[in-house]
């Protein structure tokens, strides 16, 4: 890694990682979902700033150029942020069914309960097993 | 028992505005002892107009859930009330209310925990295409594989559920074409599941849940959650 493409790198995350302190300082996005973005930030700043790490784990693994170890980290870092996302929007599904189905429900009975105070007015509820 | 049981049948609607006002003339004729609750799923044309002026006892669900979180609503509805049976009974006109009261025979006879109401026992009435036969037949293959039982119909949605299916479901049912998942997760978790043979007429308007491109992903879907289940 060249030492101009070091110090642009190592400016870009800073900025990065100073705007989303930012965000979160000014309540725009809530820490749970941030903080993936922030550690991925990190990593990429403290591999820049060390090329030692990158360039050990490169070689490691076969690696031939250390830019393509710091996209490779980036990369996977990525699905992992992805993935978290993928889990927060099934779970945040899963809460907008029950509160749908809930709703519903409670509808239907505040329904049932004007009916009732309706004299004459009576609603087909088939409840002649009681 | 000394006490009546308390039986629901429960109708989802998507859209039904067709069949909708018939099916619930043929449970008030042909299920006399059964009450029913119609699920509307959010339905964007007449379904839920016609609920309200007829008198139908109705859901409506504000937003649209698709078929198991609407089905769901109504085992929820089940559990909360305190039936003791419920049914489903789909609101495309297929099922035919005439049979819920041998299905509950067969569930209180046998003592099972599930009645399907099966096509391909006896073989008799709509038997669906020659590729979705395929695909059910696939299905029952791959639920044996899995749990060691034979069920022939396993995506039929004319299902009887006893008091303990009923808080299972209530709590966790699947979203997206939920009948052979919930099927499978019964036999995994020792529930006792009965066919009976029915016969289901073609659907008499309205348009089928499953459409020719939706029907590889179904395969995939159906066949991970299956094979995921039975893992579990």
């Amino acid at each position: 890694m060249s030492l101009k493409l070091q110090i642009i790198l190592i400016c870009a995350f800073s900025i990065i990682f100073v705007w989303l302190v930012t965000r979160v300082r000014k309540n725009k996005v809530d820490v749970r979902f941030i903080l993936p973005w922030i550690v991925l930030d990190l990593v990429l700043l403290i591999l820049t700033i060390f090329p030692g790490i990158i360039v050990w784990f490169s070689g490691l693994l076969g690696i031939y150029s250390v830019m393509n170890m710091l996209f490779f980290c980036g990369f996977c870092l990525s699905l992992m942020v992805i993935f978290t996302l993928t889990t927060a929007v099934s779970k945040m599904t899963n809460e907008i069914k029950r509160l749908t189905q809930r709703i519903a429900i409670m509808e239907k009975e505040s329904e049932e309960k004007k009916d009732q105070g309706n004299a004459g007015v009576e609603k087909d509820i088939r409840k002649n097993n009681r | 028992m000394a006490t009546e049981m308390k039986k629901l049948i429960i109708v989802p609607a998507y859209n039904e505005e067709l069949n909708i006002s018939k099916i619930i003339k043929e449970i008030r004729e042909n299920a006399p002892g059964f009450d029913y609750v119609v699920i509307n799923d959010c339905s964007t044309d007449r379904t839920l107009d016609i609920c309200a002026s007829e008198n139908i006892n109705y859901i409506n669900l504000p937003v649209n859930l698709g078929i198991g979180g609407a089905m769901q609503t109504g085992y929820l509805y089940a559990y909360e009330n305190g039936y003791d049976v419920a049914v489903q009974l789909d609101g495309d006109g297929q099922h035919d209310a005439f049979y819920v009261e041998e299905m509950l025979r067969v569930l209180k006879e046998k003592n099972v925990d599930m009645v399907i109401g099966s096509r391909y026992i006896d073989k008799e009435g709509f038997q669906s295409s020659t590729m979705r036969r395929a695909g059910i037949k696939y299905f029952t293959g791959l639920i044996k594989m899995i749990t060691g039982k034979v069920i022939t119909d396993p995506t039929s949605g004319f299902r009887m559920a006893g008091k303990k299916v009923i808080k299972r479901f209530a709590s966790d049912y699947p979203r997206d074409y939920p009948e052979p998942e919930s099927v499978v997760r019964l036999l995994k978790d020792k529930y006792d599941v009965s066919e009976i043979p029915v016969v289901m007429r073609p659907r008499q308007g309205g348009k089928s849940s499953i459409s020719a491109l939706n029907s590889v992903y179904y395969m995939v879907k159906v066949s991970i959650a299956i094979i995921v289940a039975g893992v579990k």
